[in-house]
């Protein structure tokens, strides 16, 4: 690719200008359609376009930043109400987006003669509004003359295909259902935030941004309402009984038929009864089932997947998942469906595939298979089909989390084209006396998908040595063990994220954001979804007064009337003016209770405060509250005891200075100290206060002063960087 | 309206526990009875049984203690 300078631009009588979402789209597209796939990327400071030739015409295709236009109220004042709004350049209510003001400049200059606009952002509600903002505003051209170009993947014969068959007229009902889910976004997050954080101010003076939303509310909830019945959780005991037999030199564990018994009695009686008893095989019932490929990747499954296997965070798959479709390496990630369409060139995907050394043989396999017809999940998506392999080679070395996301995308897709996989599960019922126990295999009997899908299938196959009906089985050993029920788990974000799906809260494009901004303004704690004391005082004070937002039926009735304008049913206008009154009495019965709610909202406030510094009683003068201290002076953290101001007390312990440390209520097993979890981009760890003494800690102690050692001597190595 | 005496938090309607507490503490006198046809123990036998295992919630434990240091809620 060539870079000349914007003055030796080349000249022609027929310019088309394409709008792309993001720049690495703009340069795909751009080598796509020019004729010899070389376009000129023309440089204007630290941003360009490309330009180039197709069919006699000059193509400019330029590219967002995402949003370049935001919201912004049009009174002035950090105060609520706030019910009117226009659309500014992004740079002036952002102003971490000072790169979208260079980019705006550029659309604006080469929007000039200009025949033709074409929007090319993804083919989805945001990005649609991108497009037509960005032609709006940016481009003061008229909307309704500018062509679409629709695609799912990045690959240049979709976007050849794109070009030459696009739209003559943009998405209009896609775009008005975007702007009227932006408006009403920020209508209920702007207005609620500042009452609530206004609320605080008044009754305290902090300036603590304490946030709420549309869809936020309800999320809350959710995870407040399991917070809650884990933490009011009684448990209660019951006892399995365990039986052990042995056939062909093998232990066999059976299974009594009532999975809980519920008093020690019963369980004593049902171990005397068995103990040392000979059962006898009553019946053996075989049972065969077929299991059939699982269904394609939408977002919401690739993001569960990628949890279940990886670890990693939904809105960590989906960046991944982005950054491999800006590469041509996937289909479009943000989509709902779950199904193949049969316009989607299937071969081409395998035999591009093929030429992956690590795919060969797999592909090679669902060829032999013959069959080339993918399955089908329920789900579907008009905008985009089910996420897929391109079949394009990565240009170069994926970094590990890619590769996983990517292999996970590949043998997904192969599994579709697999025989559906058969299995056989065996009961066995054992009688001894009136008891019944059972004895259970597993047996695969064909695998079928499972080995186009492996490692990301396990089935624990349990084998039966040989019985048969009237077998003996002496009863070697039984037992009964008392066990306590539990309480449902906690959130994860992959769980909370599913949940958020079922209930029809957001979007798929907004819910993992969603679920990461509880954790990001302090509402819980770690990615477990505990909830922090102050997440606590904000569900409180909205649950006393303002329910509806934490109402999931509020904001499924919102959704479906958002859909309602992308289904071309309802008007925007209508929408939002509903919303505005609504929006209005709530706010005026906020504000009358505005002290009260302030007051509960501080008090939660300061209980948080204090939980995240206090670590516990002091061990040295029994008296004090050890509390994580900041040293005024070198601005290094420390423990120390809430005594030492008074001179009673110096007890003090040294902290481990990078990460996010959260005291847990739980004790040393080796000094008795209290422990503490530290949370950096690494993996979170847990120690001791007395971490530096410690006995059972100085391996940890080791490792970090060998790592610091290693860091050092490389530095020295390395010379003259400093 | 006092605190809870366990939390800080306001206090409920029904006594000077805040709802959580409360209903914690409610739940500890319905789980009682199970826990009594079981083992067949004593109230004090059942909370320090109570108290020993990880399924128990946060708040209980909490109310056990403030039962523990002579609080009759």
């Amino acid at each position: 690719m060539r870079s000349v300078p914007a003055n030796k631009r080349r000249d022609r009588l027929s310019r088309v200008l394409i709008i792309s979402e993001k720049p690495t789209a703009a340069r795909r597209i751009a080598e796509a359609l020019d004729e010899h796939s070389t376009p000129d990327e023309i440089k204007s400071g630290r941003v360009s376009y490309y330009e180039c030739e197709k069919d006699g015409d000059t193509l400019l295709v330029a590219y967002a930043l995402g949003h370049l236009f935001e919201l912004k109220q049009t009174e002035k004042g950090w105060k609520y109400p706030r019910l009117s709004t226009e659309w500014v350049p992004k740079y002036e209510v952002d102003k971490k987006a000072a790169e979208t003001k260079p980019i705006i400049s550029l659309i604006k200059r080469i929007s000039k003669d200009v025949d033709q606009f074409v929007v090319a952002t993804d083919y989805d509600i945001e990005g649609s509004l991108i497009g037509y903002l960005t032609l709006k505003y940016a481009c003061r051209a008229d909307p309704s003359q500018a062509a679409r170009m629709v695609f799912s993947t990045l690959t240049g014969n979709e976007l050849r295909h794109a070009y030459v068959s696009r739209a003559s007229t943009l998405d209009f009902p896609m775009i008005e259902a975007g702007h009227a889910r932006h408006e009403v976004d920020w209508l209920y997050g702007i207005n609620l935030t500042r009452a609530l954080t206004l609320a605080i101010k008044e009754a305290s003076g902090w300036f603590k941004i304490v946030s709420t939303g549309r869809v936020q509310g309800p999320t809350l909830a959710l995870v407040a309402e399991r917070d809650r019945d884990i933490n009011v959780f009684v448990p209660k005991p019951f006892w399995t009984i365990l039986a052990t037999t042995t056939q062909a030199d093998k232990d066999l564990l059976l299974e009594y038929s009532k999975k809980r018994i519920e008093t020690k009695k019963e369980a004593d009686e049902i171990v005397r009864d068995l103990q040392g008893a000979t059962a006898i095989v009553d019946s053996i019932t075989r049972k065969k089932s077929l299991q059939k490929p699982p269904v394609p990747f939408n977002l919401s499954g690739l993001q569960s997947e990628s949890y279940r296997h990886f670890g990693f965070r939904p809105s960590r798959t989906l960046a991944i998942a982005q950054k491999l479709y800006l590469e041509a390496l996937i289909s479009y990630p943000r989509t709902g469906s779950q199904k193949i369409p049969p316009s989607i060139d299937t071969e081409a995907i395998l035999s591009g595939l093929k030429e992956q050394r690590k795919y060969k043989t797999l592909v090679n396999r669902v060829i032999e298979g013959g069959n080339l017809v993918p399955v089908q999940g329920k789900m579907d998506d008009p905008a985009h089909p089910a996420i897929h392999p391109t079949g394009a080679k990565p240009e170069r070395r994926l970094t590990p989390s890619e590769s996983k996301v990517y292999d996970l995308i590949v043998k997904r897709f192969l599994a579709l084209f697999g025989e559906t996989a058969a299995r056989e599960s065996v009961r066995a019922d054992i009688k001894a006396g009136t008891h019944l126990l059972y004895l259970r295999g597993l047996k695969i009997l064909k695998r079928g998908w499972m080995d186009l899908y492996d490692p990301y299938v396990s089935h624990k196959e349990v084998l039966l040595p040989p019985i048969a009906e009237s077998d003996e089985m002496f009863l070697v050993s039984v037992t009964s063990e008392m066990r306590y029920t539990s309480p449902r788990p906690r959130f994860n974000p992959s769980s909370l994220l599913k949940l958020l799906e079922k209930e029809n809260l957001g979007t798929k494009s907004t819910r993992a954001s969603i679920v990461d901004s509880l954790r990001s303004r302090g509402y819980t704690l770690g990615d477990r979804f505990e909830l922090s004391t102050l997440g606590y005082a904000l569900f409180e004070t909205l649950q006393q007064h303002i329910p509806e937002i934490l109402s999931a039926e509020f904001t499924r009735q919102l959704e479906r009337e958002m859909e309602s304008i992308q289904a071309g049913e309802t008007d925007r206008e209508g929408l939002l003016s509903h919303v505005r009154t609504e929006l209005t009495q709530l706010l005026e019965r906020f504000k009358e209770q505005e002290e009260t709610i302030g007051a509960f909202l501080v008090s939660g406030l300061q209980r948080y405060w204090r939980a995240k510094e206090e670590i516990g009683p002091c061990p040295k003068c029994g008296e004090g509250t050890l509390f994580i201290i900041r040293s005024p002076k070198t601005g290094k953290r420390f423990v120390g005891c809430s005594r030492y101001k008074d001179g009673e007390c110096d007890q003090s312990f040294p902290l481990p200075q990078r990460g996010e440390i959260t005291p847990l209520d739980k004790q040393c097993p080796h000094c008795g100290h209290a422990m503490i979890r530290v949370s950096s981009r690494r993996r979170p760890w847990e120690t001791c206060i007395n971490w530096t003494e410690c006995p059972g800690r100085q391996e940890d102690l080791k490792t970090l002063q060998d790592k610091r050692g290693m860091a050092e001597s490389s530095t020295k190595e390395g010379g003259t960087d400093e | 309206m006092s605190d809870c005496p366990i939390c800080g938090r306001p206090s409920g309607h029904n006594g000077e526990l805040c709802q959580y507490h409360q209903l914690a503490i409610d739940n500890l006198h319905e789980g009682e009875e199970t826990w009594r046809s079981a083992l067949g123990i004593d109230w004090d036998s059942y909370l320090d049984h109570l108290y020993a295992l990880d399924e128990l919630g946060l708040w209980v434990r909490e109310v056990i203690e403030y039962i523990r240091s002579g609080n009759s809620p």
